[in-house]
């Protein structure tokens, strides 16, 4: 696979490292009422989907920057590629709102 | 006082090598200085602007390189990290840096951390392409180009610095294998 | 060493002569012949024999789809078995073999499968291994699968090297005929940078097997010419003998590129390149493949695709017989008897199963329309044809065409799927092709020279301005038209002679019949159980024969009975080129300590942690075992001092105004209050609450930290620490890198480390007790000068220290700590020594960080800090990891002292039974503990601090070692900890 890279343009799947879902930048508060059973949820469930999904890669082998991989998981059509700490820095944003 | 009854005597993870094989020459590049300067979260205008006036250079974007008059090769590795690369003054090589930069940047010494290959020659093209990834085809990699990647499973900071030449940086600890990638890469393709 | 069969001008060299072997016999070819169009010349009809029958079979195509011609190449270390003659380049001194034959080719004595082929059909395999169990290996293991096989191989290590690499392009041109010709023109021209690719060594595909006029020159000197012009762009690079086997995700190919197959010896270079091309498109102009047409014993030595007879005729001077008949359902095998007329070959008759055609026989050549071959003769070779209408025909060579399939291999890897085009009687591709695939010529069913040639050029318009590079349309050359009516027949009944489909794996139109009324319904099925196209050959001849048969049984229709799926390779691969160079200690790097060279010359042995080489201990003169220098290594370290090489421990910069608070989130423990030029020990959970790993970290500023992870770990450590920072925590101003590289770092441990250390640190820099304590860090330097750092933290529960200097300097380090330490009879140690000491202190290490522990199961519970957001901390308090009686960590020892504990032993009460359902906890390590001198151990075991004194059971039955062992603390030595404060 390729991934394009929003600054490196296109590399190789192989400089990268797989996490998983990007639903994992949305870590919940851990002063929170229900901070267990929102962590529970945060780490253990996931939608298992056919079709589009938003995934962390790390770019071990290159820049080292996360990058959330919006990716077709049929046809593994990377649809949209974006640096992690950008989408991170508006969720944060959008939690102090 | 220094204690001086013992005497620490350095080497360089290749031991100088050199070799010529006749489309392509490698040398191990040595005494060479790499510091890490890394941005403040915020502070990009103003580390930039303090790049340009110590170290006479700007700010190279990522996958690109910034030379100076003063002898620093600035290498953008990632959109708030960049290397300089320069000859090594002695002592900790990134302590030049902080004194200019203070605290406007993060800085760490990497020069021991790295081996230094320069490749150089017509025959590099071929011999490369049995390792390395990324296209380095002359319209694609342009001189002043630095990619890091990775070469026989192992971690390689890429750099063209002029014509048919490049200098590749890797682990000290496996510096070996590196060069040993290198040529044999060389030997199976000239 | 005349060759008898050898007829015409070719595309072969005259001069010289080569000479090659087979089966020992030595005979004459040219360059550019194949092994087989070699063997032909010389007349040589049986090859080998077939796998499951052993039915004398020979050449039977000329390219990479051939199922019979298996040949073994070479001798010894260097043979090759099952490679087809047919692709084989021809160099002298060649030496090849037939095989799966017992005995010679000619009288194999496994032929007698032949006659017991009623009890060997279809599903053979799965009715017959079944029972009884203990035939298995006895019985059928050795015989039937000696008796059904291919080439051997020879057991030794391959002496060829093989390489890959990584190719980029605008356009990849798949196959070098008519269509990737001017594919690879048009693109050419236009400036793109282009491959071309071709698993032939001479590049032009069947523009040299035919003879066609393109521009008023023969097509074979239409393909000289635009070689010879593709050859003068440097944007194009031409890759005979590659072989594109698989096409991947986002325009990856996978290429195999033969380098020195067609030479004697590889001379020390890589014998095949694995590439790995990326392309932003591709056009795939594989061509198509004849396929045949089942009958009565249609497997003969001498029964060939008509396409291939015409193809040794024109390109090779090779006449296949000296009577030739062809049985043809289509106008094509009508061209193999023009061509082979032309060139003075006896072609004694045209059989056509259909009745009406729009075409002429050469003169004197009889046709047979509406006619079908029904069965054949001839023990070892082809010596007569029966046909329908009851006549018989003595010849020597019969071409068969069944027609031409589309090559649509290629764009089935992703999620392509074949569609029918009956007037082609050919599936061709459609679906969803592989990302930037386009396909023109014969493999998008344009079977014509004219329109294959237009299609390449057409579309290669198309995609490059896709690209957006400006294409010349130039004119396209001028050809002939040329018939190529065809039709839908494959299978002639043939009552009890056998007609063969997979000729490879000797699958018959009966056992396709009867699979079908055993209910394999499905195609997929179909194949498995008959294992038609499971071959090295994937069928490509013969699918097409088994489709039309089964749809015939069903009572469907070709397209509904469907293909099955095709997937790489395209034709084999050999495994050596899949490893390239990854074989034996290149399989993955290997990391050096900066001490390495001074251990080595100091008796080191070492032992893989990971990718580093690590000394494991150092053996002194007279000493014979491991053990003698493990227990002096660690008896002179605690007497005294000793030094071990600690770098690969993992270590990470952290900078930054947000440093001690990001620490803070990332380990369990607090951070926030460590002082500048103070060490903590750091406990990191993953954010399920289990332990991810342990470290150190040191404030050598307000902003800047040095945090150490385990060697095994380090890796990981910092991929996680990037995701805290980049994911979690944005908005928090911290900077990491690793430096496990730049400093090299050894453990100074033992009563007189500090006095060692003393005679090389530069005096201005006080390290007494009460300037340097417990815990202290901070930037020093050492011999004069040389800038370090030094931690004053201990592994092995001694007065110990870290002391780091750049990397530069390590190996001279080493061996000044050593000689600075001969007073102190300072040792080296290894890993092993290390691993008993902090044993004896009862540290944790990666055996107890094992994945499936917690903080309070290692007796850290208290860390766990509950006033902070850190990862890991609100999961680790799950009720069932703080349950009260949960495992601890404690010291075990044998009840008996002279006995010797062992790691993964399970616990269990005294008495008890070895069961699951009674097991307590296991034995996580164990060493020999010359301090004390008996063996000792930690491990986890239920309630374990509470249960001191207690004597249990270490189970151990799988190696036979259960002994009682009792309780003890997990501080063996010093358990106040005076020394590490001395």
């Amino acid at each position: 696979m390729i991934i394009n890279h929003p600054y490196l343009g296109p590399r190789d799947a192989a400089e990268f490292v797989y996490l998983g879902d990007a639903s994992l930048l949305e870590r919940p508060d851990w002063q929170s009422e229900d901070a267990a059973s929102e962590f529970h949820d945060y780490l253990h469930l996931r939608d298992n989907v056919a079709g589009e999904m938003r995934e962390l890669w790390f770019h071990e082998q290159g820049d080292r920057s996360w990058l959330v991989v919006t990716r077709n998981t049929i046809t593994h059509e990377v649809i949209k590629v974006e640096m992690a700490r950008d989408v991170a820095q508006k969720i944060s944003n959008g939690a102090a709102a | 006082m220094p204690n001086s009854s013992f005497k620490l005597e350095a080497s360089s993870p290749l031991a100088g090598f050199s070799q010529d094989f006749g489309t392509v020459l490698v040398e191990e590049l040595t005494n060479k200085a790499l510091v890490s300067i890394a941005e403040p979260l915020g502070m990009k205008t103003k580390l930039q602007a303090e790049v340009k006036k110590h170290l006479g250079a700007s700010w190279p974007e990522i996958g690109t390189t910034t030379n100076s008059p003063k002898a620093y090769h600035l290498l953008g590795l990632q959109t708030d990290m960049i290397f300089a690369f320069f000859d090594h003054p002695g002592g900790l090589a990134d302590a030049a840096i902080k004194l200019m930069l203070k605290d406007n940047a993060y800085c760490t010494d990497q020069s021991d951390a790295w081996v230094i290959i320069k490749v150089s020659g017509e025959g590099i093209y071929a011999a490369l392409e049995r390792i390395c990834p990324v296209n380095l085809s002359r319209d694609a990699f342009a001189v002043g180009t630095v990619q890091r990647t990775s070469m026989e499973h192992l971690g390689v900071i890429i750099l063209k610095h002029a014509e048919d030449s490049f200098v590749l940086m890797g682990a000290t600890s496996s510096a070996e294998d590196l060069l040993h990638a290198v040529t044999v890469s060389i030997k199976n393709t000239n | 060493m005349k060759q008898e069969f050898r007829i015409a001008e070719s595309k072969v060299e005259k001069e010289p002569i080569l000479h090659f072997s087979f089966n020992g016999k030595t005979y004459a070819g040219h360059k550019g012949d194949t092994l087989a169009s070699a063997l032909l010349a010389n007349g040589v009809k049986m090859v080998g024999r077939s796998f499951k029958y052993h039915r004398p079979r020979g050449i039977f195509s000329c390219g990479s789809e051939e199922p019979n011609a298996l040949v073994t190449l070479k001798t010894g270390q260097d043979v090759e078995p099952n490679t087809r003659a047919t692709v084989i380049e021809l160099y002298d001194g060649l030496e090849a073999h037939s095989q799966n034959h017992m005995g010679s080719l000619k009288y194999d004595l496994l032929a007698f499968n032949d006659i017991l082929s009623p009890f060997l059909s279809a599903g053979f395999y799965y009715k017959t291994f079944m029972w009884p169990a203990a035939f298995w290996e006895k019985l059928y293991e050795p015989i039937i699968r000696r008796a059904a096989g291919l080439g051997a191989l020879s057991g030794k290590e391959d002496p060829e090297t093989y390489d890959k690499g990584f190719l980029h392009c605008d356009l990849l041109v798949i196959g070098s005929g008519s269509s990737g010709l001017m594919s690879a023109l048009t693109a050419g021209r236009a400036g793109a940078s282009v491959i071309l690719a071709d698993e032939d060594f001479l590049l032009g595909g069947r523009l040299h097997m035919e003879q066609m006029e393109i521009d008023g020159s023969s097509s074979s000197a239409w393909a000289d010419k635009a070689i010879a012009e593709l050859s003068s762009m440097p944007n194009v690079r031409i890759m005979p003998r590659t072989t594109i086997y698989g096409s991947y995700d986002h325009g990856i190919f996978g290429a195999l590129e033969r380098k020195t197959d067609h030479l004697k010896s590889s001379d020390g270079k890589p014998r095949q390149v694995l590439w790995r091309v990326y392309s932003k498109r591709s056009v795939l102009a594989a061509g198509a493949t004849e396929r045949s047409i089942a009958f009565g014993n249609n497997d003969r030595p001498g029964i060939m695709m008509a396409g291939a007879v015409r193809a040794y005729a024109n390109r090779f001077g090779v006449g296949t017989g000296k009577d030739i008949a062809v049985f043809t359902n289509n106008d094509d095998g009508w061209h193999t008897a023009r061509d082979l007329a032309a060139k003075g070959v006896n072609v004694k008759a045209i059989i056509d199963s259909r009745s009406h055609v729009n075409i002429t026989a050469p003169e004197g050549v009889q046709t047979h329309l509406g006619t079908n071959v029904i069965n054949t003769k001839g023990r070892h070779a082809l010596s007569s044809i029966t046909l329908s209408n009851g006549e018989t025909l003595d010849v020597d060579c019969l071409a068969v065409s069944g027609g031409w399939s589309s090559n649509v291999h290629l764009t089935c890897h992703q999620r392509g799927k074949p569609q029918w085009n009956e007037q082609i009687a050919s599936f061709v591709p459609g679906g969803e092709l592989p990302v930037g695939m386009s396909v023109a010529g014969a493999a998008n069913g344009s079977m014509t020279l004219a329109s294959a040639l237009q299609t390449g050029r057409d579309t290669t318009i198309e995609v490059l301005k896709d690209l957006g590079i400006k294409a010349i349309k130039k004119a396209l050359p001028k050809v002939e038209d040329e018939a190529s009516e065809t039709s839908v027949f494959f299978h002639v009944e043939s009552g009890k002679n056998r007609a063969w489909i997979d000729l490879q794996n000797d699958v018959t139109a009966k056992d396709v019949k009867q699979s079908h009324l055993e209910g394999y319904r499905s195609v997929e099925h179909l194949k498995r159980y008959t294992t038609l196209g499971m071959a090295t050959d994937q069928g490509k001849t013969s699918n097409m024969l088994g489709l039309a048969v089964m749809a015939d049984a069903s009572g469907k229709t070709i397209p509904q009975t469907g293909t099955t799926m095709f997937r790489p390779p395209y034709t084999p691969v050999p495994i050596g080129a899949l490893a390239g160079r990854s074989r034996g200690k290149e399989f993955r790097p290997t990391r050096k300590t900066p001490s390495h060279k001074w251990a080595k010359a100091n008796g080191a042995e070492f032992v893989e942690a990971g990718n580093w080489l690590r000394a494991q201990w150092y053996t002194k003169p007279g000493e014979s075992h491991w053990r003698e220098s493990t227990d002096r290594e660690a008896l002179a370290t605690r007497k005294s001092v000793g030094i071990c090489d600690v770098t690969t421990l993992g270590k990470i910069d952290v900078q930054g105004k947000d440093a001690a608070e990001f620490l803070n989130k990332v380990y369990a423990n607090a951070f926030g209050k460590l002082g500048v030029g103070k060490v903590r020990y750091g406990l990191m959970l993953r954010e399920d609450g289990i332990v991810m790993d342990d470290g150190t970290a040191a404030r050598m500023s307000d902003t800047h930290f040095v945090v150490t992870t385990t060697t095994a770990n380090a890796v990981n450590v910092y991929r996680h620490m990037e995701f805290c920072r980049q994911c979690l925590w944005p908005q928090m101003d911290v900077s990491l890198i690793s430096t496990t590289e730049q400093w090299a770092q050894f453990a100074v441990a033992g009563p007189n480390a500090r006095k060692l250390l003393q005679k090389i640190v530069d005096k201005e820099h006080d390290i007494s007790n009460d300037a340097f304590p417990f815990m202290a860090c901070g930037e020093i330097s050492v011999c004069g000068g040389t800038p370090a750092r030094l931690f004053r933290i201990s592994f092995s529960g001694e007065l110990a220290y870290e002391i780091a200097v750049p990397t530069r300097y390590g190996n001279s380090m080493m061996s000044i700590l050593i000689k600075a330490g001969e007073k102190f009879d300072a040792v080296p140690y290894g890993t092993e020594a290390l691993g008993v000491m902090r044993i004896e202190k009862g540290h944790a290490a990666g055996n107890e960080l094992c994945g499936t522990t917690t903080a309070q199961d290692l007796g850290l519970g208290r860390m766990v800090s509950k006033k902070k957001d850190s990862i890991g901390n609100t999961l680790s308090e799950r009720e069932y990891l703080t349950r009260k009686d949960g495992l601890n960590l404690v010291g075990f020892k044998p009840v008996d002292e002279s006995k010797s504990l062992q790691a993964g032993a399970h616990f269990i009460t005294k008495e008890s039974e070895p069961t699951m359902a009674n097991d307590e906890g296991w034995m996580t390590s164990v060493c020999y503990s010359p301090n004390l001198g008996y063996s000792i151990g930690l491990g986890f075991i239920n309630n374990g601090s509470n249960r001191i004194g207690e004597t249990v059971t270490a189970a151990d039955p799988l190696r036979g070692n259960t002994l009682d062992v009792e309780i003890v603390s997990a501080h063996f030595i010093d358990p106040e900890g005076e020394r590490l404060r001395a």
